[in-house]
C-alpha cells in the first residue's frame, strides 16, 4: 500500500517535472523546434508498466494542469492523454509481452491519433489549428521522446515490466 | 468465496471507473467549449494555477535558461575577434546617426515650442523576465514575473528595446502572460508607413507574422516600416512592429522588428488610452432630477 501511494507520488512529481522542462525558456521568441510533449511519453510508459499506480484521476489532474500551464488549448490536452493512457491500460496485460519496438509503435499511434484530435477539436470549434507540419514535428518529436523517457524512467526509476509469469493475484488486483 | 467477492468488487470498479471516465472526459470538453466561448474566465483560472506554480517554476527554469545562455555565450567566445571587427565598424556608423538623430530631436524640440503641441503623458513601462514559455505547436507565449502586483494590466503593450513583441493577455497577481506576435491567435492593427496604409498583423505561428487586408499591396514595398496604429485602442500607437518583406508566394510578411531570437526581458508600457468623449458635457442636469424629490 505505501509502495502503492510512493509510486503515485513518484508519478506526481515526474509529471510535474516533465512540465516544468517543457516550459524552460530555451528560445522562447523563435522555437525551432516545438518542444515535445514530455508528459505524454511519461504518462504512456507509466501505464504500461504499473497500470494500477497511474490512477485515471492523477493522469487527468496532470494533463489539466499541463494544459493550464503549458497554455495550450484547456482541457483538450487532458482529454487525449487520459484516452490514450485508458487505450494503452486496457492493452497492457499484450504489450507486456510484445519488443519494445512494436510498444513504440502503438505509443505513435496514439500520439499522432491524439494530435490530431486536438487540432479537428480546435477546427471543430472555428479557432484556427496549427499547419500540419507544425503539428507532424510536434508529433515527431514526442514520438521521439518516448525512448528517452522510457530510457529514464526504466533506468534511473526503476520502472520496468513486473517479471514474466510472476502475475500473483494480488499483482492482478492492483493492476485493476 | 473470497474468489467470487474479488470478481465481484473487482466488476463493481470497473463500473465506477467506467463513469469516471465519462465524467473526466465530460468535463475535459466543457473546460474546452467554455474556453473557446468565453475565454477572459478560463484565462484567469489558468492564470491563478500559474501564479501557484511560478515560485516553483523559478526555481527549475530559472537555472537551465542561465545555462543555455551560458552555452550560446561560450559559442560566441569563440568567433570574439570577428564579432569585435563587426561592432566597430557598426559604432563608426552609428556614432554618425547618433549625431543626426541628436540634432533632430533638437529641431524638433524647437518646432514644437513654437507651436506649443500637447504631447501625451509619457508611457512609463515595467520590465518582466520571461518565465516559462508556451512549449507546443498551439500557441506562442511567455509566462513573465510581474504582474497586477506590479502595475501590468491586461492588453499592455509588451516590446522589447527594438520593437513589439506582444501583447499582455492574462493577468495574475504575480505574472502575466504575454501572447507573441507569431502566435497564432494574436491580431493587431498596424499602419504600413510609406504609403500610410492600414493592416491588420496576423499571425500564424511561424517566424513572420503576415500582413492581411492591404488596400492596395502594390503601393507597399519590402522595407517599409511597419508600426502600431492604435485603432481598437488597446495598443498604443506609433510602436514600432518590424518591415515589409514579400515572401516567395507573393503574400506579405513583417520582420520582425524586435530580436525574437534573444527574448528574455520584456518591457510593458503602462500606456493609458485617451480618454475619448462620447456624449455631451455634465452642464446639462439629468432629467431624473427634475422629478425626484428636490434636495434638502
Amino acid at each position: 500500500m505505501i509502495r502503492w501511494a510512493v509510486r503515485i507520488a513518484m508519478l506526481i512529481l515526474a509529471g510535474f517535472g516533465c512540465i516544468l522542462l517543457s516550459a524552460i525558456p530555451l528560445q522562447p521568441g523563435a522555437p525551432q523546434w516545438p518542444m515535445p510533449d514530455l508528459l505524454f511519453a511519461l504518462c504512456c510508459y507509466w501505464v504500461l508498466r504499473r497500470p494500477g499506480s497511474a490512477p485515471l484521476i492523477v493522469v487527468f489532474a496532470l494533463g489539466l494542469a499541463a494544459d493550464m500551464l503549458l497554455m495550450r488549448p484547456v482541457g483538450i490536452g487532458a482529454l487525449t492523454l487520459v484516452l490514450a493512457t485508458e487505450v494503452l491500460r486496457g492493452q497492457s496485460r499484450h504489450l507486456r509481452e510484445v519488443p519494445f519496438v512494436v510498444e513504440w509503435a502503438m505509443v505513435a499511434a496514439l500520439i499522432s491519433m491524439g494530435v490530431a484530435m486536438q487540432a479537428v477539436l480546435i477546427w471543430i470549434s472555428l479557432g484556427s489549428p496549427p499547419t500540419v507540419g507544425q503539428l507532424g514535428r510536434y508529433a515527431a518529436g514526442t514520438m521521439l521522446s518516448y525512448p528517452l523517457v522510457a530510457l529514464i524512467c526504466g533506468g534511473l526509476l526503476g520502472l520496468r515490466h513486473r517479471g514474466n509469469g510472476k502475475l500473483t493475484y494480488s499483482t492482478y488486483l492492483g493492476e485493476g | 468465496m473470497a474468489y467470487v467477492s474479488g470478481q465481484k468488487q473487482t466488476s463493481l470498479w470497473r463500473t465506477t471507473r467506467q463513469i469516471l471516465l465519462g465524467v473526466i472526459v465530460l468535463v475535459c470538453l466543457t473546460l474546452f467549449v467554455l474556453w473557446r466561448i468565453d475565454s477572459p474566465r478560463v484565462e484567469r483560472l489558468r492564470m491563478t494555477l500559474a501564479d501557484a506554480a511560478l515560485p516553483s517554476m523559478e526555481w527549475t527554469t530559472r537555472p537551465a535558461a542561465r545555462f543555455t545562455n551560458m552555452l550560446q555565450d561560450f559559442q560566441s567566445y569563440v568567433r570574439v575577434y570577428e564579432q569585435n571587427e563587426e561592432l566597430r565598424r557598426e559604432l563608426q556608423t552609428m556614432s554618425g546617426w547618433r549625431e543626426a538623430a541628436l540634432q533632430l530631436e533638437q529641431r524638433n524640440a524647437r518646432l514644437r515650442a513654437l507651436n506649443n503641441v500637447q504631447l501625451s503623458p509619457r508611457a512609463t513601462f515595467i520590465t518582466g523576465e520571461i518565465m516559462a514559455d508556451s512549449a507546443g505547436p498551439f500557441s506562442r507565449s511567455g509566462l513573465l514575473n510581474v504582474g497586477a502586483g506590479n502595475g501590468v494590466t491586461d492588453g499592455s503593450a509588451a516590446l522589447d528595446g527594438l520593437g513589439l513583441v506582444g501583447r499582455i493577455s492574462g493577468v495574475g497577481e504575480e505574472t502575466s502572460r504575454v501572447i507573441f506576435l507569431t502566435d497564432i491567435n494574436s491580431r493587431v492593427p498596424v499602419v504600413i508607413q510609406g504609403s500610410g496604409q492600414r493592416a491588420i498583423l496576423t499571425g500564424d505561428n511561424t517566424d513572420a507574422p503576415l500582413i492581411d487586408f492591404v488596400e492596395d499591396t502594390a503601393r507597399v514595398r519590402p522595407g517599409d516600416r511597419v508600426v502600431t496604429s492604435g485603432d481598437g485602442g488597446v495598443l498604443p500607437a506609433d510602436v514600432l512592429a518590424g518591415q515589409v518583406i514579400v515572401a516567395a508566394n507573393g503574400q506579405l510578411r513583417l520582420r520582425l522588428a524586435a530580436d525574437y531570437d534573444r527574448l528574455r526581458f520584456v518591457r510593458i508600457l503602462n500606456h493609458r488610452p485617451q480618454p475619448t468623449i462620447h456624449r455631451p458635457g455634465g452642464l446639462i442636469a439629468d432629467e431624473p432630477f427634475f422629478f425626484a424629490e428636490e434636495p434638502e
